[in-house]
């Protein structure tokens, strides 16, 4: 007995400490080599990409009780740089004036048109619905509470022109709400951290989901990957697996911006990260067999990369509850010496994280100017994030493994941060 | 069009603002204090007194941080190689997926209805749908035109 709980305390410390070290280093590298590789020779988004050809493209809006930002967002999407296409809203159901406003719009642009539905039937069937309503082949879908980038369409379509086995495109969501800590640190782990493991992943050659907020899809790709599934808890992590099982790649497109609306009080934030965490755990539950099928070997490291943070997560929180066991089990008395005094470990751990901070935000300040003053809250980031990573991934194991299956998933109206 | 960037400290409370600055900057002191092992050689280069420097439990180990490098190396070849190896990869697969055309004028049988229904429903400007629990369409509704008074109005069943 004491031997096994030797082992495996110190194997759970080893894993606490050395995950995040790790990770740090795998997303510093792959971001960096992504970057020269791809990013540095790039012209920056405000100039305007020239297409071989512009093919006609739908701009897919799944909205539900959107009024308040409803008419900003489509507004914005009117002065998109792109010579060919449409903007389908589909209204999921709204208790409040959504429709109506979409009715008084539509009549008001060329652009718009309009679908209702008559009850709520959560996102990926409105966006199902919306592909369905679309004769083209490209679709770009943006949230009812978000501004997309003049831009950002053209430096989409550019994947799919490019390459025929690109079935999504996924954008880069910029935090508006800035108004809290927890807007601000979310700020840097949008514009920093989040592009920054899309840039790693992309060098695994597999990205693990697209943003569901901004993203571009090849209608084919859809219809052969099966559409998103309505019964999925994140209809966009559930998407980008079923799009990579079969074959179609997921490109990451930083110069195709969108701005976007955060949490910024602990419970929309702590509600947010569940939901994410649950889409994360669906996924791997529900693709597993496929995945660990040979001709899927893209898709391992991401796999495995999931498989050991639900791993780090309960490794810490066994230490946790261990602890108080550990101060009364006499033979651990040596085990449990305990220093506040910084050694090389905690000198280490420190200065990666102040690296990777400084790292992501070099490759992004070319997409935003000012960023640097965020780096002054981003010292909250690593204890945020790691927490809120580890009580959510914990709390999602059961509560999906739990979830009844075919269980359509609808939507609740997210916190949106404070207002102006 | 309200600004892209929302910044309202003001609908914060005070207290609220005060106490969340203050203990960033508690958090950076605790964030400098464990990187003392850097700080501690330029410290006693800056002439302090070796004494009041002493905090750190051991010196900077500068062999265990030597063995990051070649971690660093190992991963880079690493990604090295198997972004050459996608490359190669997609020069093969490409040439699979062109095979593997999917044919959009099957996306009526896709989603269970007849080709000249979803023809109609494409060509709508505003349409109410109908969905069944299982979610198929059970009727579609719509205008397809709003210039003035509402345009032809069509009733077309799933």
């Amino acid at each position: 007995m004491e031997h096994w709980l030797s082992i495996y305390l110190s194997s759970a410390l080893n894993l606490a400490y050395y995950y995040p070290l790790i990770m740090a280093y795998v997303w510093m590298v792959g971001g960096m080599y992504y970057y020269n590789k791809w990013e540095r020779d790039q012209p920056v988004r405000r100039d305007a990409i020239t297409l071989p050809y512009y093919p006609p493209v739908s701009i897919l809006i799944p909205c539900h009780n959107e009024s308040a930002n409803l008419r900003e967002t489509i507004s914005v999407l009117h002065s998109q740089d792109y010579p060919d296409f449409e903007i389908i809203a589909i209204n999921d159901g709204s208790t409040d004036n959504t429709g109506e406003l979409l009715d008084e719009m539509c009549k008001e642009s060329s652009h718009l048109r309009v679908v209702h539905l008559k009850e709520n039937q959560g996102k990926a069937m409105a966006l199902n619905v919306g592909a369905m309503m679309s004769a083209n082949e490209f679709l770009v879908c943006v949230d009812g509470d978000a501004l997309l980038d003049p831009y950002a369409t053209s430096w989409i379509i550019q994947h799919f022109i490019r390459s025929s086995h690109v079935g999504a495109v996924t954008g880069n969501p910029r935090v508006r709400t800035r108004s809290t800590l927890l807007g601000k640190i979310q700020v840097g782990e949008f514009s920093s951290i989040v592009g920054l493991i899309k840039r790693a992943q992309r060098i695994y050659g597999r990205i693990f989901s697209i943003s569901g907020v901004v993203s571009g899809f090849r209608k084919s790709a859809l219809q052969d990957a099966g559409y998103w599934s309505v019964d999925a808890i994140t209809e966009d992590i559930d998407i980008s697996w079923k799009l990579q099982l079969k074959g179609w790649g997921i490109r990451f497109e930083p110069n195709a911006m969108c701005w976007i609306l955060m949490p910024e009080t602990f419970k929309g934030l702590w509600q947010q990260r569940l939901r994410w965490a649950q889409g994360g755990v669906e996924v791997f539950t529900r693709y597993f067999s496929q995945i660990i099928r040979l001709r899927h070997r893209r898709l391992w490291l991401l796999l495995a990369e999931y498989f050991i943070s639900i791993l780090w997560a309960y490794a810490i929180i066994s230490l946790i509850l261990l602890w108080p066991l550990m101060q009364f089990l006499p033979y651990m008395e040596n085990r449990t010496t305990f220093s506040l005094l910084p050694d090389s470990a905690s000198l280490l751990l420190a200065m990666t994280c102040l690296i990777q901070f400084a790292v992501s935000f070099y490759i992004d300040s070319r997409y935003e100017k000012g960023l640097g003053k965020i780096y002054y809250w981003m010292v909250w980031y690593p204890l945020v994030y790691w927490l809120i990573n580890l009580i959510t991934i914990a709390v999602a194991v059961p509560v999906t493994l739990l979830r009844t299956r075919k269980k359509r998933a609808i939507w609740t109206s997210p916190d949106r941060g404070i207002s102006p | 069009m309200s600004t892209l960037i929302i910044q309202s400290p003001h609908n914060q409370g005070t207290l609220r603002k005060y106490t969340q600055s203050s203990m960033t900057m508690m958090l950076w002191v605790l964030w400098v204090y464990l990187l003392l092992p850097v700080l501690a050689p330029l410290l006693i280069l800056a002439g302090n007194d070796i004494q009041t420097i002493n905090l750190t439990k051991e010196s900077l180990n500068f062999i265990q941080f030597a063995a990051v490098l070649p971690l660093l190396m190992v991963m880079m070849m690493g990604y090295w190689l198997w972004s050459k190896y996608n490359t190669l990869l997609y020069c093969y697969r490409g040439e699979d997926i062109l095979e593997k055309v999917v044919y959009l004028h099957e996306t009526p049988n896709y989603f269970g209805i007849s080709g000249k229904d979803l023809a109609s429903w494409q060509q709508l400007k505003q349409m109410t749908v109908n969905l069944t629990e299982q979610g198929d369409v059970s009727y579609v509704k719509g205008h397809k035109s709003l210039q003035g008074h509402f345009g032809e109005v069509l009733d077309i069943a799933g």
